[in-house]
């Protein structure tokens, strides 16, 4: 074991989709993993710390990518990470049993010429299919260490940890040395590894084009250009068709070679050259890794090849043209009622504390101190910590759906229906989500796979009736409508669902066009989840959510709890102030300065609309008997209209900010919400008037 | 045999890729997922309602239809048959390594 002491390293995992990972992730590194977003987008980030022989290693965790061409915004995120950012080796994660196809993108790793270590995952799997992996030949094919794990089953971790440190050893007193270039410099002379070496010093020749292209990747080797460029990167292209000194010269040059390709292909001539070179080039290497593939893996003679395909007959049931979508819509009520019950009881726990606490703090001398502390601080943190039990089961039962390997097959399933609204399938669940809480429902966006479906998710599971919104609709509806309470709180929920519906739809036609080409995706083989993962997965995120969302949430709600209570409560606190000053906004509506204060308070939750009304009205009875003699009914229904679609609490707009990454979208969609309330509220109160008067 | 659209594929039947028309980026990402003039695909489902369904390299793809019709697949005669192209096919294409 070679002798290491005190250093950091940085390694970055990477695979295709579904290549264990996570798994490896959480295996290395345990709990010690930090969750945050990656700057600008919507995509997780993920790094962990383990120690090796005395150094530390900081792993870090890069999005499933196929191949370093992005397609989406998570593939972005890797590519961009791999060309810009330091770090010191790579460990490329492959699925035994779909190893062809996953050589394909360990080629264009090695083609970075970084240090680099084949990690072949799942190899349980794949002898259960009768097959044996001669890992000696594939390293020698590869150039690079290849270890063999099993990592479900903790199968080659120590090694894989021996090579890595020897590898990092190694690559520390000489990083040139270990170019993985060594994978391509050991394949059979073609017209294609010609036409490479041909590009490759092409774009070594024009230092402008390099110096371009350095700045904003300072990773990237010509090699690496060389072969993106004939895949058909367009991000390379618009270096080499930019307008610079030699620009001409370095367009003639690549032209060139590539007419010299074609012809030692005896392409036709009315090809579009780039994409049948792109073509070309992805058969070439597919038949390398099939060459490769061929080499190493060799079947066993006494393997009963008989066995059934598991995962074929799932999908048999689960996609099933017919009941699919029935078995999608069990899942989906499961997901809803095991989040929300089992939360439910959690909280009431939790309650249980706080009420205990805030007694408490009640007896505390000085009055306002304990009024700040019962109030404010107890009231705020009962704000952020009550909603942990929602998040955490929802992201257990999330990472089970996304691991088992369900979650992919929810885009199939009802492809057609959310392709109407120009959202992909999976925005289902946290739109669905949103009809127990709106926070845990923001926070399963990060399940999308695209920052357009992010976005204009999170701007309509605002209009998604949450839980808490229920006991105002019910108050109201018991107070005015009596035998028709039902039918009204119907229509509210009625109500949100067409707002969010049309919220989307407006934003497809507006800021956030899509450009859909269709869907193309892999579907993963069934596999059981790790509990190990889905509970670590749900602990990250909850942790982030507390320390990320949780401070906002903890400071506006404490203001607006001062706000409320100072200098006293109920008529004379700021609060009502501040809703008197208002209230002439709302006057077309009908409401009053009470309502008013009423929709303010409402931002700390909905259920606190209910008491403030009833501390300003006073009202020692019963609310419900007291209301229908201070307001209308229509006033009530317009009323009942503005809080469905209002902004629901700070604490999702904290979620919407620190999800999105961005304030813009929370903004957006208070001052939508708003917009839309008061615009509806309107129209409702005028023709219910209208109709009244009938 | 004569080339169709993979939007007409039959399922339970095997096919042979051989054009991609779509625009760039569907042929990248076609690529990507292992899915190039050569490759070959055993149809599982093709309905009217839902993306088509079927398998390339031992994994399980979903595929629009609007990218469906852009794909020209060529049948697999017979079983037997079909394995007779699939090897002498391999040996052509292969770029053999030497160590
Ligand atoms: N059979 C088997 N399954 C595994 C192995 N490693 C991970 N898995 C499972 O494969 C699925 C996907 O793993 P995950 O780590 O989430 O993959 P990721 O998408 O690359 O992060 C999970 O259900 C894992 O439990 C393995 O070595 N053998
Ligand atoms: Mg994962």
């Amino acid at each position: 074991m070679p002798r290491m002491n005190n250093k950091t390293y940085t390694v970055a995992v990477i695979g295709q989709p579904n290549c264990g990972k996570t798994t490896l992730f959480n295996a290395l590194t345990g709990s010690n993993q930090y969750v945050g977003n990656w700057p600008g987008v919507t995509v997780e980030k993920k790094s962990g710390k383990f120690e090796l022989n005395g150094n530390s290693i900081v792993l870090q965790d890069l999005p499933g990518t196929y191949s370093l061409i992005p397609w989406s915004d998570d593939e972005k995120v890797s590519r961009d990470y791999l060309f810009t950012e330091h770090y010191d080796a790579i460990i490329n994660i492959l699925e035994a049993p779909h190893l062809e196809r996953q050589l394909y993108l360990t080629f264009q790793l090695a083609s970075l010429g970084v240090p680099m270590l084949v990690a072949v995952n799942m190899m349980d799997e794949f002898e259960a299919e009768g097959k044996l992996l001669d890992t000696n030949r594939l390293s020698a094919l590869l150039g690079m260490p290849v270890v063999a794990m099993s990592v479900r089953l903790g199968r080659g971790l120590e090694e894989l940890k021996s090579q890595l440190a020897e590898l990092l050893e190694f690559s520390h007193q000489n990083r040139k040395e270990h170019a993985g270039k060594k994978a391509f410099a050991q394949l059979a002379a073609s017209p294609e590894t010609e036409l490479l070496t041909a590009i490759e010093a092409v774009m070594i020749e024009n230092t402008m084009f390099q110096s371009q292209v350095k700045t904003d990747y300072p990773q990237i080797t010509p090699f690496t250009e060389a072969l993106l460029y004939l895949l058909g990167d367009t991000g390379l292209k618009c270096y080499t068709e930019q307008q610079m000194p030699g620009s001409e010269k370095l367009e003639q040059s690549l032209l060139a070679a590539k007419l010299e390709y074609c012809t030692k292909k005896h392409a036709r001539q009315t090809i579009k050259i780039d994409e049948y070179i792109a073509e070309e080039f992805g058969i070439w290497l597919y038949g390398v890794a099939r060459g490769i593939a061929r080499e190493c893996i060799k079947l066993r003679k006494d393997h009963d090849y008989a066995r059934k395909n598991r995962s074929a007959l799932i999908d048999k049931v689960v996609l099933q043209p017919v009941i699919g979508l029935p078995v999608f819509l069990v899942v989906i009520f499961l997901l809803f009622q095991t989040t929300f019950t089992l939360g439910d009881i959690f909280i009431n726990y939790l309650e249980i504390g706080l009420e205990y606490i805030q007694t408490i703090a009640s007896k505390l001398q000085p009055a306002w101190l304990s009024s700040i502390l019962q109030h404010g601080i107890i009231g705020g943190a009962g704000n952020v910590l009550l909603l942990t039990p929602y998040v955490f089961i929802m992201f257990f039962l999330l990472s089970f759906l996304e691991d088992s390997g369900y979650m992919a097959r929810i885009a199939f399933v009802t492809d057609h229906i959310m392709h109407k609204l120009g959202l992909h399938g999976r925005a289902f669940i946290p739109l669905v989500m949103g009809f127990g809480c709106n926070v845990p429902a923001l926070m399963a966006i990060r399940t999308l796979d695209n920052e357009k479906d992010k976005i204009k998710a999170s701007l309509m599971i605002p209009f998604m009736s949450c839980s808490a919104r229920l006991p105002v609709y019910v108050l109201f509806a018991g107070a005015f409508f009596k035998n028709y309470a039902g039918l009204v709180v119907f229509s509210l929920y009625f109500t949100g669902i067409v707002a969010g519906i049309f919220t989307g739809w407006l934003l497809s036609k507006t800021i956030i066009r899509e450009q859909s080409e269709g869907v193309i995706m892999e579907l993963p083989p069934y596999r059981m989840p790790l509990i190990k993962n889905m509970f670590l997965s749900a602990w990250t995120k909850t942790k982030s959510y507390i320390v990320k969302a949780g401070t906002i949430i903890l400071g506006l709600s404490i203001l607006l709890w001062l706000l409320s209570y100072y200098p006293e409560q109920g008529a004379n606190s700021l609060l009502a102030g501040m809703g008197r000053t208002i209230a002439w906004l709302f006057k077309p509506l009908g409401f009053d300065w009470i309502m008013t204060v009423g929709l303010l308070s409402g931002f700390v939750a909905k259920e606190v609309v209910i008491s403030t009304l009833g501390i300003l009205y006073a009202s020692t009875g019963d609310l419900s008997t007291l209301l229908p003699t201070v307001i209308t009914v229509p006033t009530a229904l317009a009323y009942l209209v503005f809080i469905v679609l209002y902004t629901p609490c700070v604490a999702t707009l904290a979620v919407m900010k620190t999800e999105t990454g961005k304030a813009r979208w929370a903004v957006l969609s208070v001052s939508w919400g708003l917009f839309l309330a008061w615009i509806s509220a309107f129209i409702v109160r005028h023709v219910a008037q209208l109709v009244m008067q009938l | 045999m004569s080339n169709i659209y993979l939007l007409g594929s039959i399922p339970g039947k095997s096919y042979r890729v051989t054009e991609i028309n779509g625009g760039h980026g569907v042929q990248k990402r076609l690529q990507d997922l292992g899915i190039v003039p050569g490759t070959e695909l055993e149809i599982i489902q093709n309905d009217k309602r839902h993306p088509l369904l079927l398998r390339a390299n031992g994994t399980v793809l979903m595929i629009g239809k609007g990218i469906a019709k852009k794909i020209s697949v060529l049948e697999n005669d017979s079983l037997e048959q079909d394995d007779t192209i699939t090897s002498s096919e391999h040996d052509k294409g292969e770029n053999r390594c030497h160590a």
